[in-house]
């Protein structure tokens, strides 16, 4: 295990250190050596670079099957309880409905499409009250509750479109 | 009726085997007109397969077969080991079965995947999954 300590090299997968996140590019199938070597290289570079967080980039991947996908969560919970949150990227259409056809357990995994919208994932929240630099683009960023124009809403639901104007 | 166009055998020994079949699977079925993800699944089936030979028989084989029978075209995995057999063959397709006290064969999820699915096996002397998956 020594020779992986410090900085060390997993080949098949390239870590980047950007805007204190540390993305991991997975270029290979993450069989069980490559599995093991990543591990113990990201798990050292999360030690040795403090970062924030962990992208995993997986547009690499060309399979994986259950067992490969329970290992790689193992993986994500060590970094998450070393501190960093984890973000899954880039999974092809083939591979996620056939790690779901699996039965892959999914529960509780952060991904977003692409590099940008995991990153953004990093950012901030903008505090309540204050001006968002950028109007948020998510329907989930929004409160629940600013819907002036509807004043006191109906006991029961109505459906779309049903409402009066 | 059931006619073998083209066959692939892999000797399944060690998880590099393993590794190479996997990929092997999924050039085998997009030469044979499969999509991207239909093939992914042939890939992932046969990951999971390898699996089950490596850590149950330890070594076995995989044929990958182009065939055409009553409903067309089809990859056909037979995935065949002489290990120690499934005692319960009910058990071992119900999700999160498993007797090595890990995840489980994931045989049911092979079955998902594939439009086909037969499992036979004899304890004490084998084991042999058979699945197609139509193009």
């Amino acid at each position: 295990m020594n020779q992986f300590s410090g900085h060390a090299e997993v080949p098949g997968v390239a870590m980047q250190l950007s805007r204190d996140i540390l993305v991991a590019f997975v270029q290979v199938d993450l069989d069980d050596e490559v599995t093991a070597r990543f591990r113990t290289g990201l798990l050292q570079r999360i030690h040795d670079t403090a970062c924030r967080g962990v992208i995993l980039d997986l547009s690499g991947l060309q399979t994986i099957d259950s067992a490969e996908f329970e290992a790689l969560r193992g993986t994500i919970s060590m970094s998450e309880i070393m501190g960093t949150k984890t973000v899954l990227v880039g999974m092809r259409p083939g591979v996620v409905s056939s790690l779901i056809e699996a039965g892959a357990d999914v529960d509780g995994l952060r991904a977003a499409l692409n590099l940008d919208a995991a990153f953004a994932l990093f950012e901030p929240e903008p505090a309540a009250g204050a001006p968002a630099e950028q109007p948020p683009h998510t329907d989930e960023a929004l409160p629940a509750d600013t819907h002036p124009e509807n004043p006191a809403a109906p006991e029961q639901p109505s459906p779309p479109g049903a409402r009066g104007e | 009726m059931r006619v073998v166009s083209k066959e692939l055998r892999r000797t399944i020994r060690s998880e590099m085997d393993a590794s190479r079949t996997v990929l092997e699977s999924t050039l085998f079925s997009r030469e044979a007109g499969m999509g991207e993800t239909p093939s992914r699944m042939i890939a992932t089936a046969v990951s999971e397969l390898v699996r089950n030979i490596l850590k149950y028989a330890g070594s076995g084989e995989i044929r990958l077969r182009q065939v055409t029978a009553s409903r067309g075209r089809a990859i056909e995995i037979e995935a065949v080991d002489w290990g120690p057999g499934i005692h319960d063959c009910d058990a071992a397709m119900c999700d999160h079965f498993s007797s090595s006290g890990t995840l489980g064969l994931g045989l049911p999820g092979v079955k998902r995947m594939m439009d086909e699915f037969t499992l036979d096996s004899t304890p004490g002397e084998g084991t042999r999954v058979t699945v197609r998956k139509w193009i």
